[in-house]
């Protein structure tokens, strides 16, 4: 049973849906963005990478023209062969641009140690150059000894000596610069593996704790659907048994006012029948004394038996519309006819009978009435509202039922009023014939004029000494 | 001339009214030519009464306090020998006339409009069962 008491502990959980909803909503714009701005960051790395090759290059390539300029100089201190000399001016032209471009370099890259290192290496370069031009000079200016001996000291080469560790070094600002710059790289594919791997996971569990859920939404539907259907097979019962018991009622009113009509009937013929056929009887006798009294007293006797005989039709009128005696004495058959000749007489249709051979005297008291009470009915509904000209009854037997039809070629029923509740006579017929477990039929007649009723019912056999009332 | 008086013809009245027992006995004892042997009330009664005693005349009513008076006629059709039936009723439809006709009664009479035709009609079958046994 769903109470509105039962519901509420269910309400910290649509929370924790509804949270689980927006992370799994967020958790990927969030990944989007970082891994964008991780797009952009690797980018720069890369930038950087390639800056510092560039810079490794270009510091080699210093030390090179360094040692072309020095080896060229030696070359033509020893030889005196001035082609030693060509590739001196070429080299040391090379040198300054370089020391430029590094400098540059690193100061885009906002690396002290860098810019450090190149001023440093920026003075030794002069010094080593200004060690190399002065040989020359001497050369030109006292001779080759002189020059030698300058080279002989130990100057040339402590400068060549620092200049290489200064360049040492920048190489290794160089890896210390590549290992950052690999390091922020590897941190950022990392967080946003992470990243992914942890989208995934809140996706499935997403996906795992939304199948659950719709599961138990799915099951609970199906428990509401199955409850409902229960509880509409039980109200269908309530109803199948109120109508059960308000049609026993029916039967059971149509049942007692049949009785009571039968009653009355009887009493009205045995009593007030009983007496005024008796006082009949002394004014016969009466009559005979009279024989030879006077006019006057002879008219009176005249009055007196004729209203007598007036009072007794209208007491048989009566009797005969309670309770036709015809069913009781005659059967059935008897009863339909003089129904229907009596109908045909009082409102001038034309009337084809069919009759079963059997006059259906020993036929079940209920059957009986219930389908003279038909016709009845019918013929009724006929004169008030059909205009018929013609009439057909036909009562038909076989061994298991009786089907009762009667035709008119009037204006029709239509056919929505044939359901109305409104059609109490209808409603009334159906009700006899449902409790006497037959069926009826109302239907416009085959050339599409009129109307045909059609019950029946299962023969009943009678039983013994129930015959008449 | 009449050395042999013929003896009277039995008369069973079948009636469920007790006030018309009393006038209707007393009508058919105004002739002598017939006996009233009783009355009785029921459809049974009377067919007991017919297989008891000889009866020549009923005077029978269709309306009686078991049965009808059709029941007594269909007993009566398959009886050996059979009385002469008069019908006497409050049942004035010409239907109830005709079943009864075919049933095989001599007379049907309404009560109300018939009634005084009673002591002809016994005198009628009087001379008939007469004739009858003459022959």
């Amino acid at each position: 049973m769903t109470t509105p008491g039962a519901r509420s502990p269910r309400r910290p959980r649509r929370y924790w849906l509804v949270a689980s909803v927006a992370l799994a909503l967020v958790l990927p714009v969030v990944l989007f963005f970082y891994a964008e701005l991780g797009q952009a960051r690797l980018r720069d790395a890369s930038a950087g990478l390639t800056a510092s090759e560039w810079r490794q290059a270009t510091v080699e390539e210093l030390l090179r023209s360094l040692l072309d300029a020095e080896a060229a100089q030696r070359g033509f201190l020893l030889t005196e062969d001035k082609a030693y000399l060509a590739p001196f001016d070429p080299s040391v032209r090379r040198i300054p641009p370089l020391l430029d471009g590094l400098e540059a370099s690193y100061r885009r890259a906002g690396s002290q140690a860098g810019l450090a290192a190149v001023r440093d290496l920026r003075l030794k370069c002069g010094m080593k150059l200004g060690e190399l031009s002065g040989s020359l000079r001497l050369y030109g200016e006292f001779g080759r000894p002189a020059a030698i001996a300058l080279v002989y000291t130990d100057l040339g080469k402590r400068t060549i000596d620092d200049i290489r560790a200064t360049a040492a070094g920048l190489l290794t600002v160089e890896t210390q610069i590549r290992a950052a710059t690999t390091d922020t790289w590897v941190h950022g594919i990392r967080v946003t593996r992470a990243l992914i791997v942890l989208a995934t996971l809140l996706g499935m569990a997403f996906l795992v704790a939304f199948g659950l859920l719709l599961g138990r939404e799915l099951r609970r539907r199906e428990a509401e659907a199955v409850e409902l259907d229960a509880r509409n097979r039980e109200l269908d019962q309530v109803v199948q048994e109120r109508t059960r018991n308000l049609s026993a009622l029916s039967s059971h009113l149509q049942h007692v006012r049949e009785a009571e009509k039968a009653a009355l009937a009887r009493e009205l013929h045995d009593e007030l029948g009983g007496l005024l056929v008796a006082a009949k009887m002394d004014l016969v006798w009466l009559r005979r004394k009279l024989e030879n009294g006077d006019a006057m007293l002879a008219e009176r006797w005249n009055r007196v038996q004729k209203s007598l005989e007036q009072g007794v039709d209208l007491k048989r009128g009566i009797i005969e519309n309670l309770r036709p005696t015809l069913l009781d004495n005659l059967g059935l058959v008897a009863a339909l006819r003089w129904l229907v000749s009596e109908s045909a007489r009082r409102s001038g249709f034309k009337c084809r009978e069919r009759y079963s051979e059997e006059d259906l005297a020993d036929l079940d008291p209920e059957a009986s009435i219930a389908l003279y009470r038909i016709a009845q009915e019918c013929l009724t509904n006929i004169m008030k509202h059909a205009q018929a000209t013609e009439v057909e009854v036909e009562l038909a037997c076989t061994a298991a039922d009786i089907t009762l039809t009667v035709a008119d070629n009037g204006r029709g029923i239509a056919r929505h009023s044939i359901g109305l509740p409104q059609s109490y006579g209808i409603a009334g017929m159906r009700h006899r014939v449902s409790a006497l477990g037959g069926a009826m039929s109302i239907a416009p007649r085959a050339d599409g004029r009129g109307t045909v009723v059609r019950v029946t019912i299962p023969r009943v056999p009678a039983t013994a000494g129930d015959a008449g009332t | 001339m009449a050395t042999t008086v013929p003896d009277p013809l039995r008369v069973l009245l079948v009636e469920d009214s007790r006030v018309l027992t009393e006038r209707l006995a007393e009508l058919i004892r105004l002739n002598e030519d017939v006996k009233f042997v009783g009355a009785v009330d029921t459809e049974a009664g009377a067919r007991s009464a017919v297989s008891s005693e000889a009866i020549d005349i009923m005077i029978l009513d269709l309306h009686l306090k078991q049965g009808n008076g059709f029941g007594v006629l269909r007993a009566l059709a398959q009886a050996p020998v059979r009385p002469f039936v008069v019908v006497l009723t409050n049942y004035d439809l010409p239907e109830y006339k005709r079943a009864a006709m075919e049933l095989g009664c001599t007379h049907f009479l309404d009560k109300l409009r018939d009634y005084d035709r009673l002591p002809e009609v016994l005198r009628e079958l009087v001379m008939q069962a007469r004739a009858r046994v003459r022959h």
